[in-house]
């Protein structure tokens, strides 16, 4: 990465980090206080509260959102601390979990659904990468594959290592892409800054009828 | 619910005074510090079956804290919390003696399990940050 390309993503990533650990102090108070109030509306005293079942269930709205926040928090913050190092040991499970969590918004849009299908032959598998550049690489793999697969549709990741690399497998349903599509996401990849990222990354991509393949070498 | 005396360690007073009084609700004596010296003064003078301690705050750290707590009152089990971005902190303040750590906002039956794991002196369950 350039330095000074570099320096703007360790600024943004300290930025967003300290927010997200504000933030999630904020959440603390609020769920602590909604459980304070479900604590009293469940006191005996409080049988007779007028619409104690109404705020009862409010509050457990409350307490569902603040989980679903705290988890997109924790995840923008472990994002964000992806940019205090150009050259860190990456576990995939983690990226993709992260990659999971922070695409969501954008696959809600077109209705489509993410799982991660798991970890080929081991449960560790890490690649010494830099880590925005690869969450970069396979943010753009996912959004070019969710442009092309139907509205509703379901996409996996599976992930891997083999001899001297890892892959990571991003797919739509079995034969879903066709010509066109393959044909699209592909030029994505052909673009000038994506294709500096694959160099800068030791990445391979290849891209078929049901999905992205993305390798990383080791020895790149 | 055990009648345990716990001592609460959070500059985040708001967050800190709630659990408070949910933790009395369920039968526990709570003492809350809002920094580290009041703190360490509490330990001293009064008696506790558990601390509760947020690793991040400001002035004295969570885990410096945690150090002289442990130098000044070994058997009282230490429980902490942090932030999502603040594992290594957990796993740091383990080596340092604490009995397990928690990440905010915690769930109120986790915390009470934990310090229910830690007064009676059984192992830790994973948590690891919940």
């Amino acid at each position: 990465m350039q330095e000074h390309v570099r320096d703007d993503a360790a600024f943004m990533g300290k930025i967003t980090a300290g927010a997200t650990h504000e933030l999630k102090n904020v959440f603390a108070i609020v769920g602590e206080s909604a459980g304070l109030l479900e604590d009293l509306l469940q006191a005996p005293s409080s049988r007779d509260f007028p619409h104690r079942e109404r705020f009862l269930k409010a509050l457990t709205s409350i307490r569902d959102q603040v989980r679903r926040g705290t988890h997109i928090l924790t995840q923008l913050n472990r994002f964000a601390h992806g940019a205090d190092s150009d050259a860190a040991a990456v576990r995939l499970r983690d990226m993709v979990e992260n990659l999971k969590a922070l695409s969501d918004r954008f696959l809600r849009q077109k209705a489509l659904s993410l799982t991660f299908s798991g970890t080929q032959g081991a449960d560790e598998v890490t690649i010494q990468a830099c880590p925005v550049s690869l969450q970069r690489l396979l943010f753009t793999g996912l959004m070019a594959l969710a442009q092309e697969v139907p509205q509703g549709g379901s996409l996996s990741i599976h992930t891997g290592a083999e001899a001297d690399g890892v892959w990571c497998r991003l797919s739509g349903q079995a034969g879903v892409l066709d010509e066109a599509a393959v044909g699209a996401i592909r030029r994505c990849f052909e673009e000038e800054d994506v294709a500096a990222l694959l160099q800068a990354l030791s990445a391979t991509v290849s891209v078929q009828g049901d999905g992205v393949l993305v390798r990383l070498s080791r020895s790149g | 619910m055990e009648m345990f005396r716990v001592l609460l360690v959070d500059d985040e007073r708001e967050f800190v005074t709630t659990l408070g009084e949910r933790l009395e609700i369920r039968g526990l004596t709570v003492r809350i510090a809002y920094d580290g010296p009041e703190a360490l003064q509490a330990l001293e003078a009064e008696p506790f079956d558990v601390v509760v301690l947020d690793v991040r705050m400001p002035g004295l750290s969570g885990l410096e804290i945690l150090k002289r707590m442990k130098t000044s009152r070994p058997d009282v089990p230490i429980i902490l919390l942090t932030g999502h971005s603040a594992t290594r902190d957990g796993i740091e303040g383990m080596r340092l003696g604490a009995f397990d750590y928690l990440m905010k906002p915690i769930d109120i039956d986790r915390l009470l399990e934990k310090m229910r794991e830690a007064v009676l002196g059984r192992t830790s369950t994973p948590a690891g940050g919940d």
